[in-house]
């Protein structure tokens, strides 16, 4: 009887498992983080690997963010008392985490995926009307957006 | 087949072989099935297209599915792939197993592109390319064939190139600058090369990058004259620091490996350090279009040289094609006025002609004396 080969069975086993365990990590952020809603404005570029979607600038209502744009590292936005700061805070509820790339905070929720059909529709109800996105902030600051918001309602029941 | 015949012909004639030894070369050939690499090549690029089909579905957004049914079906993929290259392995079906290896890492492709849609992650292309070569290296590295690890090595050096565009830190270093971030691809697949020679047994990855270091070099010298050509290339301290480092590393490597002769060994410090200083020609004050061309011919006559030592007689009358090609090109730079006139495109037509017949006449003469040069 032939045997399989071990370390072909790994080789190939383990990026499935990773994707998985990337999709299972998702998944959690964005059901067990706590459901916030900030205001965007934006437009619509187009990413080689997953289609058409919108980036936005998002509004944290906080004054002076990423003041100091060649410094690296980790930055967080406190949305509790909508403050900036260069350390994790400790005294804030809920706050963000993410970088400052060009003096403009990213927490790698600045994307939305959207079909391609409604790209152009979409992208003009956002630079025209009141669009939101609600997210989901974990304890530690981890972001994910749920939802793209027009004019307070979801985007598919707009 | 037509071809084999007329020269069977030819040597009947000329009395090289017998007609029978002929008529016995001739059987046997028509007997052996096509050859595998045609076959598995077209294999293989059928299964890049459909991988390439599967990103474009995913790219539209496919909105009519729900994300879980997508997710669900995207795993099924996954899974039926990995088992069936399993299987093929098992079986000894070794155009199979490739091609299902190839169709994984352009499946795996395709799910971080869908993850990264249904869970709106804001992440980079650099971030998708590298995970994606991360978590399948070792489909790259138990591929018995070429195919896989090209692709790998693809994905990976696609993945470090775009890094230097999109990071933090890189920027800190590079700037943007598409040449120097260019530059360091032939560097980057060297150290790759190297570390793969000494750490695994997978020749095919090993080869993969050794193919990107020759090509991506020769793209490098190719971009590097263009930029001094249109004046738009810059030198900085920075990025030449970061070069010179990677050099030294690569240096480290081909003075401590096994496989060289001392005079390859030599040979290839020479390459790299032409390389370099044909990086950062405008640090030293010479970043001319000219100071590049005649950077560029040096480069690529030492490669050649020592591509001749390892016996690739192929890819050292390529190179050498390249040096008289850049010759040609280096006298209309030097001459350019002559050349537009009368005489001048007499003299110019009369050099192309020359070249062309003494390279023919005297190939096999230059790559016997390269390749013995090493010896």
């Amino acid at each position: 009887m032939k045997v399989f080969n071990r370390k072909v069975a790994v080789a190939v086993i383990v990026p499935i498992l990773a994707l998985f365990f990337l999709t299972a990590y998702k998944h959690f952020i964005l059901n067990s983080g706590l459901e916030i809603t900030l205001p965007i404005s934006g437009y619509d570029p187009r990413d080689l690997l997953s289609g058409h979607y919108l980036i936005y600038r998002i509004d944290y209502g906080v004054e002076n963010i990423c003041p100091d744009s060649l410094k690296s590292g980790e930055r967080y936005v406190c949305l509790t008392d909508k403050t900036f700061s260069y350390v994790e805070p400790s005294e804030c509820v809920t706050y963000i985490r993410g970088t400052c790339q060009y003096s403009r905070f990213e927490a790698g929720i600045e994307k939305y995926f959207i079909p391609e059909a409604q790209a152009g529709a979409l992208e003009s109800e956002v630079r025209d009307r009141k669009a939101s996105i609600v997210l989901s902030v974990t304890s530690s600051g981890k972001a994910q957006v749920k939802e793209l918001l027009i004019d307070g309602k979801p985007w598919r029941e707009r | 087949m037509a071809k084999l015949e007329t020269e069977l012909k030819e040597w009947v004639t000329r009395g090289f072989l017998t007609e029978e030894q002929s008529r016995v070369i001739q059987n046997y050939e028509s007997t052996k099935t096509s050859s595998s690499w045609f076959m598995s090549g077209l294999l293989i690029l059928g299964a890049v297209i459909i991988g390439i089909g599967v990103i474009s579905v995913i790219a539209s957004n496919w909105a009519q599915i729900p994300d879980a049914a997508k997710l669900f079906l995207d795993f099924l993929i996954l899974a039926i792939l990995a088992l069936s290259a399993i299987r093929a392995e098992r079986d000894g079906q070794s155009v199979v197993f490739e091609v299902l290896l190839v169709s994984l890492l352009m499946m795996v492709l395709a799910s971080i592109g869908l993850i990264s849609q249904v869970y709106n992650t804001g992440g980079k292309l650099h971030q998708a390319l590298l995970f994606s070569s991360f978590i399948t290296l070792g489909v790259a590295l138990v591929s018995r064939k070429f195919f896989a690890p090209f692709l790998w090595s693809g994905i990976f050096m696609a993945g470090l190139s775009t890094a230097g565009f999109e990071s933090e830190v890189a920027r800190l270093f590079f700037e943007k600058n598409t040449t120097a971030i260019l530059a360091l691809n032939p560097l980057m697949a060297a150290i790759a090369a190297g570390c793969l020679a000494r750490f695994t047994t997978s020749r095919g990855l090993t080869q993969a990058f050794r193919w990107w270091i020759l090509w991506a070099g020769i793209a490098v010298l190719l971009v590097q004259e263009l930029d001094s050509a249109f004046s738009n290339y810059y030198s900085r301290e920075g990025i030449v620091k970061v070069l010179y480092g990677f050099g030294v590393l690569i240096a480290i490597d081909v003075l401590t490996c096994q496989g060289f002769r001392k005079i390859q060994k030599g040979m290839l410090l020479a390459v790299l350090g032409g390389f370099l200083i044909a990086c950062s020609l405008p640090s030293f004050g010479l970043g001319k279009s000219l100071h590049h061309g005649i950077a560029s011919i040096v480069v690529l006559s030492l490669a050649g040289i020592f591509l001749a030592s390892l016996h690739a007689r192929g890819l050292f009358q390529l190179l050498v094609s390249l040096v008289g090609l850049r010759f040609l090109v280096l006298y209309f730079q030097a001459f350019g006025g002559l050349a537009t006139t009368g005489v001048g495109l007499i003299i110019s037509g009369v050099f192309v002609i020359g070249s062309a017949i003494l390279w023919n006449k005297y190939r096999n003469q230059l790559t016997v004396w390269a390749e013995g040069m090493t010896r």
